[in-house]
């Protein structure tokens, strides 16, 4: 149900082009009734009418959708700053058909992309779009400068159950290379490194309870905190999937 | 097959040292091969080193029982309890356990990427070699679901606990030669209820008075042995010595 025609004036379009475009796809999944896709992988945002009728569909779907799923944010949201835990998780329906736009000159030019852009419904071993270390740690790009990291499945399998997660503070600055944490599986305790300096805006407060999350979903509800990030050309030199690959398979 | 890689084994001192010694003793090693990885031009390349000690008696804390309130509670009361013992949290896995006199404390220090090992293998290793060592006092000693060696379902005689940066490993095992037991008592080791301690001496006293009845040092004697089986499995590991 993703609105991908391109069928308004230059004019409109213009103007269109400057608002921040949203989609709604309603996927089968019970919980992800309802997703919201991060505005940079979008194609040129269809015309005016197009955006009406998705709000009416998010209506529509709004008034279907469990109590669960309302919470989420039904809202709009323009920055991922406004984004709670509570932020639905966006894949891509099967049955949608985004094409790849040209990428603005921005972070997007070291194409790096959200992780929720993914075509799966379980973990990929080493999902595209994500950037690696070569101490196993993935970082994705949420909206903007924002970093966000955890460790790969590669990693997860190796430490074994995770029984404890050692989360750096909020607010604490971290230069790239730095431990910020560890992570710990029944028998050790294995530090993690931050990918990138910047400063930590939220750490994954679930893995207190949880945190099994990281063998569970180590790229989704296992990630570990998210960094605003300073330096931009530090993305440059990490791996990308089929260098991380690589990598692992010669070790 | 890679090129073999010796260990080198340092027993600290010939008699019991403070916890913070040894760790500081470890801290030094595990910078140097942190040094190495950052500008591996300046530093040169370190060896594998085992380093063995025993310790005045102490209660260690996992990385985990640093924040939390509870545990920051059992440490206070535990110190009150045994006055004589000291207490210190560690950046090593795993939770409370007791190191004092009678028990061997191997720490190796190495680079698992040097030896292909990925962290439960190391751990596996580590068990092995310290379930080798105690068939040398006929003991058959076993690994659970739990962490640790056992040599029944609730009969405790070493605990492990790592640390990893970066790969290079720090803490290890702690085997109970003759230690007090008495001191487990006031912990429950490794979160684990129904578990008690034991040790050699405990297990097998006729072996251990035979074997050790020369010894000046019986806790570097097993040091040793230790640090013999260490590196025929590290050997092993890579493809060198006997299959």
């Amino acid at each position: 149900m993703l609105i991908t025609r391109n069928s308004a004036k230059d004019s409109r379009l213009a103007r269109i082009q400057n608002r921040p475009r949203i989609i709604f796809a309603p996927l089968p999944h019970f919980e992800d009734q309802l997703h919201l896709i991060s505005l940079q992988s979008l194609p040129r945002m269809s015309s005016h009418k197009n955006i009406l009728t998705a709000t009416t569909r998010l209506a529509a779907v709004r008034s279907r959708s469990s109590a669960a799923t309302r919470s989420a944010a039904c809202v709009p949201l323009l920055h991922s700053r406004l984004y709670s835990k509570t932020t639905p998780k966006t894949v891509l329906s099967q049955r949608s058909t985004v094409r790849q736009t040209a990428q603005s000159p921005s972070l997007l030019s070291v194409n790096v992309i959200s992780r929720r852009n993914y075509v799966s419904s379980k973990d990929e071993e080493t999902p595209e779009g994500l950037r690696y270390t070569e101490e196993h740690e993935w970082l994705a790009l949420e909206d903007g400068n924002l970093a966000v990291i955890g460790i790969t499945a590669y990693a997860s399998k190796a430490l074994g159950d995770v029984v404890y997660v050692e989360l750096p503070a909020v607010g604490t600055s971290v230069v790239a290379g730095e431990p910020i944490g560890a992570v710990e599986s029944v028998k050790s305790a294995s530090d993690i490194y931050s990918p990138v300096s910047g400063e930590i805006i939220e750490v994954n407060e679930q893995l207190d309870k949880k945190p099994g999350l990281v063998n569970a979903e180590p790229y989704r509800r296992g990630w570990i905190c998210k960094i605003l990030i300073k330096d931009t050309t530090e993305l440059e030199s990490m791996m990308d999937n089929n260098g991380y690959e690589t990598f692992i398979a010669s070790s | 097959m890679a090129t073999r890689r010796a260990l080198k084994h340092i027993h600290i001192s010939p008699t019991q040292i403070p916890y913070s010694t040894g760790a500081a003793v470890q801290d030094v090693l595990v910078k140097n091969y942190l040094d190495h990885k950052r500008v591996p031009d300046v530093v040169p390349r370190p060896v594998p080193t085992l380093l063995t000690m025993e310790f005045f008696s102490v209660y260690t804390f996992g990385r985990r029982q640093q924040h939390d309130e509870e545990s920051v509670r059992k440490i206070e009361e535990l110190k009150s309890k045994v006055p004589e013992a000291d207490g210190c949290v560690t950046m090593r896995g795993g939770q409370t356990t007791f190191h004092g006199p009678g028990q061997l404390v191997a720490y190796p220090i190495l680079d698992l990427k040097e030896f292909n090992l990925s962290t439960r293998c190391y751990v596996r290793m580590l068990e092995d070699t310290t379930i080798e060592l105690l068939e040398g006092f006929g003991l058959r000693a076993k690994v659970t679901e739990n962490t640790g060696v056992w040599l029944s379902h609730f009969e405790k005689i070493a605990s492990i606990g790592v640390h990893l940066r970066r790969y290079i490993t720090s803490h290890g095992v702690a085997i109970n030669g003759s230690t007090d037991l008495s001191y487990f008592d006031q912990i429950v080791a490794c979160g684990l209820p129904e578990s008690k301690a034991t040790s050699i001496i405990h297990a097998a006293p006729e072996e251990w008075k035979r074997q050790m009845v020369g010894v000046k040092n019986p806790i570097q004697e097993l040091g040793n042995r230790f640090a013999a089986i260490l590196q025929q499995n590290l050997d092993h590991r890579l493809g060198h010595g006997k299959a």
